[in-house]
């Protein structure tokens, strides 16, 4: 309509070239009318008819008075903060239009240039143009571009270009996008946005044909004609079905680029294709698949990164470690896959910021909330249930996420037909609340509070429940453009209890808890473009009750007991230095000086270092005070990791780096338990230690969308705990006396293929790696397999994983999984023997045996919703099936004594296929 | 002894709900030997019973084998600190026994000694904790974790307020066993192997006596209870459906005070066979106990306990507790077969078949009330006699029928 209406008059004001005489002069009083009324009082006045079309009239409202003015100086002012332009015609009607100014006589050169010319005004940009600005108006009415009119066309000479300017925003969350390409499709010119979403861009004066490309949004073109300079805001969405690429082309070659070994990140958006077990996205098993990082067994909690330990890592969850990442034993985490924006592993060169743990640092961080709408997103599995909800709380400053699962599993015990299981409880749920506040860009704050807690009846007289509970407030400061810094306090907890609950005279609730608060200040200068420098300083303190046991009511016989509380102090201080050495070499250069002090109240024996530390073997005792110092361990680490580009995109990469942990498990358990407890180093506990070095290269290929890399390291540490065999460690007051601490060993070489981008991508990891222990200690109780190096009991040789997803169409994608292991290394019997008229199996070496090889291949069809807009929310079906080959992979392999007779057993956990449909809603 | 309790009992429970839970599955391993590392076996006890004791030496044996190897020809001694030197010579399968009779005491400690094919090995000395005195043992009704009922065996003990104290209970039981059917007559296979033909038998089959020990120790401590005076340990449990509790029982329960290395060696020997299960499994290894070769690096598995004793028995009238209609009836545990007729005039009785089988034995003819209790469809041919299982004829399958010296119908 608008159009038409223009081209009418424009034609109209072509035929009818006369001069604008005998100009009316009016006075009139406007007093806060809108504009559109004041245009009827001046026809009224006037008794000119001014046309327009409604909708060009803004709403803005007029206080003015004017005194025998002359009628264009009025409309002048009256239209000045307007995109209107106005001709008055035969001196009877006023024509308004807009953007367009109505010419009655043709410009200069109307009919036609001297080209030489022309190309020299084309050169000279903002030089004054008298040409007005015509487009084209017929338009291919396939071509849904929407037109957009930029300001005003002056009565002044014209320039021949003008400047765009805007933000470019997303529509959903309102966050600026970056690094957004805007072309002037034209001459194929453009601009990118700068990280607040701003570009600036130079339009020929008139129609222009702007396009937006970028790979995390959607891409929009637009017809701007502009009239003078003039600001486009964009709000753009995202485009969901690309969502996977967003990574490849912000960090493209990040894999080769990046200066620190070993480090992994996980697509989160992503792993909603792979099929999982019982349909539970879940992040951890995903980081399973990358090469390096395994777990001793399907229904196993705990990971072994690089042939370390499971108390090796430090998980942490927006900062707060983590002490129990799982439920249900392992078979799920704990941690919520809809409220997590980001997971990172090191497993290579830990950055300096990092301690307390030899083996690798899982950093999961929780999404910010979106500031500017209501957001949620919904899940339906067999398992569990899943809701997330992001509520704006200042509009564009501040949100509250809130995220929860629960599962609802009893069903599956009830409907057991074991009669002992029927009366069996399992449940869990975890929680997760996240607030994000910017005050303003250069100060931001987040506090976030997590809590899980696993809760178990099999038996009807023992329920056992464990629980992990953070906080973190987390304070973001810009100084300036080279100096910013993150104050971070957390608090992080877990427990477990056992309530044992009989007809007898022994009921009680036993248990363990550990508390550690930490302070942290992390600081980030930039000294210029070479030199980027990290440091900072944190302390921890650590509480915790190592295990109490007291009656559960007033008929039980049993008695409290606790152990003393254990307390320890460790703090940290680091600098580190990423150095752009020259474009091909890049440094990371960390040193962390960490110091950690056991404290009082507690009662240390000294033992006769010629025997075993035994009770008989007490040569003397000391009592420490509350918060007393008792020993203090301290030692530097170093951080260090080069990159050295070989070609454009390949690179070398070597590292090493030495760790310190003061912070151990007890448990006698082949794998991770949930009632394995945590003890500090004190006296006789001395803190591990562990060196690492790492070599590996880096390959992109096919425009950074294909990632390859092959890393080896070697790593050796020292004081790992283990026990005797048969220790007794629940309740133990002196558990010196059941400890070996040995060295460990371990190398390997890691394979990664990994494709990003495209229908068909997933990766490819492939890893060959051993990992040793030696327990040889003093004496004959000390020693294990006669003091050599022997596998532990995650030494996986060969480690084979593939992961990949087929894109059908934007909506229908295929899933399959396959994985390969070495069984994992058991004790095996040697002989029997008969005791008491028992029989019984004797060990000898530990680990020397393997159970069979595991494998298992899994396939997933995910069906999406379609991407309207208008569209209340996004679906997402899930069709799985896990274990489809039926493999009964053993998970272990272990021997009981029945009636006096020796069996073997063998124990799987999904021995045949196990379908699942999970469904998933945004919102 | 409690803290393995909660140890054993959680492991239990965790293994069973992720067992059931997600379909895990546990099936039986066909394991080979994998390398034989012979290993001495000791079990050594001595305790301060004034009587011959015993001591028993064996090697460990292939997985595969059954035959268990005992070590003849060892020489075993005690040697007391006082200078006392006990020797021991071999009865039979390995079992060794002092000449003299002696008792262990309070104040002296105690060493085992063996020499065996060159290589001396010497036990810790050891000593006795404490006199072992056995508190009130009492029979109750209780129900089990499963939620079944049945009669516990308790022991009611005093724990001493300033040690802990770590106990092993063996125990004998003795129950009555009354044949449920009883007919006076038995059919015997004629000498022709042909026919079978009912001859009169005694009552003596009837009534019967058998008693078993116990294959395992039980292990209980006071770990955890030492404020407290008096507290029960239930040392047994007889669900209702244990036919040892059917008549008349009796327990002769035996405890031993033993050392806390003691205690903890048979603790481990337990967990590392018993409660192992799927999900949180012990670290197997090698259990040191507390005998080492002197002069070679020959591993020895095994344990020189020096313990004092007491042992206490009772009676139990299982109808003090239940109904007779509690106990599974008859016919749950007795089956009754009614065989046929030769098929053709030469071939043999069926019923021989059965008698020669020693499982079967007459229980009555076709018109006794037996009769009734056979579901059997029409026209069925059938023979002349009917058969039950022998038990329920026959105690003396299941036990003797001489009565126990110690035993005491009634109270």
């Amino acid at each position: 309509m608008q159009r038409l209406l223009f081209l009418f008059i424009f034609c109209m004001s072509l035929q009818s070239l006369s001069a604008q005489d005998s100009i009316q002069k009016l006075t009139i009083n406007f007093n806060d009318v809108p504009l559109r009324e004041a245009l009827q009082q001046i026809e009224e006045r006037s008794g000119l008819e001014i046309f327009y079309a409604e909708q060009w009239i803004p709403e803005t409202l007029i206080s003015k008075t004017f005194e025998e003015t002359p009628l264009n100086e009025i409309l002048d002012e009256l239209f000045s903060e307007t995109i209107l332009n106005y001709y008055i015609f035969n001196g009877e009607n006023i024509i308004l239009t807009s953007n367009s100014r109505i010419y009655d006589k043709l410009p200069e050169g109307f009919f036609g240039r001297d080209p030489q010319e022309n190309i020299d005004q084309d050169l000279v940009q903002d030089e004054p143009s008298a040409a007005p600005v015509f487009y084209n108006n017929s338009q291919d009415p396939n071509q849904e571009i929407e037109t957009v009119r930029i300001g005003k066309e002056g009565a002044q000479p014209n320039r021949r270009t003008y400047q765009l300017s805007g933000y470019v925003l997303d529509k959903a969350t309102g966050e600026p996008i970056t690094n957004l390409a805007v072309i002037l499709e034209n001459t194929g010119t453009g601009v990118s946005t700068n990280i607040n979403g701003y570009y600036e861009i130079k339009l020929r004066a008139g129609e222009n044909l702007i396009r937006t490309s970028s790979i995390t949004n959607e891409n929009v073109t637009k017809r701007v004609i502009i009239y003078s300079d003039g600001t486009l805001n964009l709000n753009l969405t995202e485009s969901l079905e690309s969502l996977g690429e967003v990574q490849i082309s912000s960090n493209a070659n990040k894999n080769v680029e990046n200066a620190n070994t070993g480090e992994e990140e996980i697509d989160i958006e992503n792993i909603k294709n792979v099929p999982l077990v019982l349909g539970e996205r879940d992040i951890l098993k995903v980081a399973m698949t990358l090469p390096g990082i395994t777990t001793a067994g399907e229904g196993s909690a705990g990971y072994n990164v690089r042939g370390g330990k499971a108390d090796q890592n430090l998980i942490l969850l927006d900062d707060a470690v983590m002490y129990n990442p799982a439920h249900f034993f392992g078979l799920f985490s704990a941690i919520n896959p809809f409220t997590t924006g980001s997971a990172t592993i090191y497993k290579g060169n830990i950055p300096a910021e990092y301690g307390g743990r030899l083996s690798s640092v899982f950093d999961l961080r929780t999404k910010d909330s979106n500031t500017r709408e209501f957001q949620g997103e919904a899940s339906i599995g067999p398992v569990t249930s899943n809701l997330t909800v992001e509520l704006p709380i200042i509009k564009e400053k501040s949100g509250l996420m809130l995220g929860g699962r629960s599962t609802y599993s009893n069903w599956i015990l009830r409907s057991l037909d074991e009669p002992q299981l029927k009366n069996s409880t399992a449940f869990f749920y975890d929680g997760i609340a996240k607030y994000n506040h910017e005050f303003n860009e250069n100060n931001k704050l987040t506090a976030t509070a997590y809590v899980s807690d696993d809760r178990f009846s099999i038996t009807s007289d023992s329920v056992y429940n464990y629980q992990n509970r953070l906080l973190t407030l987390h304070y973001n400061h810009r100084f300036n453009d080279r100096n910013r810094g993150a104050l971070i306090l957390t608090n992080s907890d877990y427990k477990f209890n056992i309530d044992y609950d009989n007809s007898l005279q022994d009921s009680f609730r036993s248990g363990y808890h550990i508390n550690e608060t930490e302070v942290k200040l992390d600081m980030k200068h930039v000294l210029n473009s070479a030199h980027q420098f990290d440091y900072g300083v944190s302390t921890k303190l650590y509480q915790i009750d190592p295990g109490f046991i007291e009656p559960l009511d007033s008929e039980s016989s049993i008695n409290d007991f606790s152990l003393s509380e254990e307390q320890g102090l460790e703090s940290a201080i680091w600098l580190a230095d990423n150095y752009e050495v020259n474009e091909k070499l890049s440094l990371s250069a960390g040193l962390r000086y960490s110091i950690f002090t056991s404290l009082g109240a507690e009662q240390i024996r000294y033992y006769d270092p010629a025997s075993p530390k035994n009770d008989n073997s007490v040569i003397g005792t000391e009592e420490f005070e509350s918060n007393e110092p008792i020993k203090t361990y301290s030692g530097p680490e170093l951080r260090l990791s080069a990159r050295y580009f070989l070609l454009p995109d390949l690179s070398v990469k070597g590292s090493y780096n030495n760790t310190y942990q003061y912070i151990h498990t007890l448990s006698n358990n082949v794998t991770v338990s949930p009632t394995d407890t945590y003890r500090l180093s004190g006296y006789h506990i001395e803190p591990q230690g562990a060196r690492q070095f790492s070599l590996g290269f880096f390959k992109n290929w096919m425009e950074n969308t294909v990632e390859t890399s092959i890393e080896g390291y070697y790593k050796t540490s020292d004081n790992l705990l283990d026990f005797k065999t048969g220790a007794n460690l629940f309740l133990n007051e002196f558990v010196e006396t059941e400890v070996i601490q040995g060295e460990g060993k371990s190398y390997g070489a890691e394979l990664l293929i990994k494709k990003k981008a495209g229908d068909f991508n997933g990766w490819l990891s492939y890893t060959y790696s051993r990992s040793f222990l030696k327990l040889d200690g003093e004496f004959d109780e000390e020693t294990v397999n006669d003091g050599e190096f022997f596998p532990s009991n995650y030494d996986k040789p060969h480690d084979f994983s593939l992961v990949t997803n087929y894109k059908l169409t934007q909506r229908f994608s295929f899933s399959a999984n396959f994985v390969y292991q070495t069984g994992r290394p058991i004790t095996y019997p040697t002989g029997k023997f008969d005791y008491g008229g028992s029989e019984y199996v004797l060990y000898s070496d530990r680990n020397q045996f393997r159970i069979p090889d595991y494998y298992r291949l899994d396939l997933s069809v995910n069906l999406e919703g379609n991407h309207k807009l208008e569209k209340l929310g996004h679906t997402f079906w899930n069709f799985s099936v896990y274990n489809v080959l039926g493999r009964n992979n053993p998970y272990s392999v272990f021997f009981v004594t029945q009636d006096g007779e020796v069996e073997g057993k063998q124990a799987s956990i999904f021995s045949v296929p196990v379908p699942t449909i999970s469904f998933n809603f945004q919102f | 002894m409690k803290r393995k309790k909660i140890k054993a009992r959680y492991r239990n429970f965790l293994s069973l709900g992720i067992l059931f839970l997600l379909m895990a599955c546990v099936e039986s391993y066909d394991f080979k030997s994998e390398g034989t590392a012979s290993v001495i076996i000791v079990q050594g006890f001595v305790s301060d019973e004034f009587k011959r004791h015993e001591i028993s030496l064996s090697n460990s044996y292939d997985l595969e084998s059954d035959e268990n190897s005992f070590i003849t020809n060892a020489a075993v001694s005690v040697i007391a600190s006082d200078g006392a030197q006990y020797d021991y010579f071999h009865t039979e399968n390995g079992v060794y026994k002092s000449y003299d009779e002696f008792q262990a005491e309070a104040g002296k400690t105690y060493q085992l000694e063996i020499l065996h094919e060159g290589v001396t090995y010497l036990s810790e000395e050891e000593k006795i904790y404490g006199r072992s005195e056995i508190g009130e043992v009492e029979a109750s009704l209780r129900v089990n974790n499963a939620g079944i009922e049945g009669i516990a065996i308790t022991t009611e003990r005093s724990s001493n307020e300033d040690q802990v104290q770590f106990f092993r209970y063996d125990y004998s039981e003795t129950y009555k066993i009354v044949a449920p059917y009883s007919s006076g007559y038995k059919l015997v296979v004629d000498p022709d192997g042909q026919n079978a033909s009912l001859v009169e038998a005694p009552d003596e089959r009837r009534v019967c006596y058998n008693t078993e020990e116990s294959i395992e120790s039980v292990l209980k401590t006071t770990k955890f209870r030492e404020d407290q005076t008096e507290f029960e340990d239930v040392i047994r449990f007889l669900p209702v459906n244990d036919l040892k509790i059917r008549y008349r029982y009796s327990i002769l329960l035996k405890q031993y005070l033993i050392s806390p290395d003691a205690y903890n060696f048979y603790e481990t020997l337990k967990e590392l066979s018993g409660s192992q299960n799927a999900f949180s499994q012990n670290q197997p290894g090698f259990i040191t106990g507390n005998i080492k070769a002197v002069n070679s690096n020959n591993k020895v598995l095994g344990y020189f306990e020096v313990a004092s004793a007491d042992e206490k028995r009772i009676f139990v009238d299982p109808l003090e507790f239940f109904n007779v209609t509690d106990f599974p009836g008859f016919d749950q545990y007795c089956s009754l077969v009614w065989p046929g007729v030769p098929m053709r005039p030469n071939s043999p009785d069926p019923l021989v078949g059965y008698i020669e089988s020693g499982e079967y034995q007459y229980v009555g003819d076709r018109n006794s009330p037996y009769a009734a209790m056979i579901d059997l469809p029409p026209d069925t041919p059938v023979g002349p006699y009917i058969l039950a299982n022998i038990s329920c004829v026959d105690c003396r399958t299941l036990g003797t029928n001489v009565q126990p010296e110690f035993w005491i119908e009634d109270e």
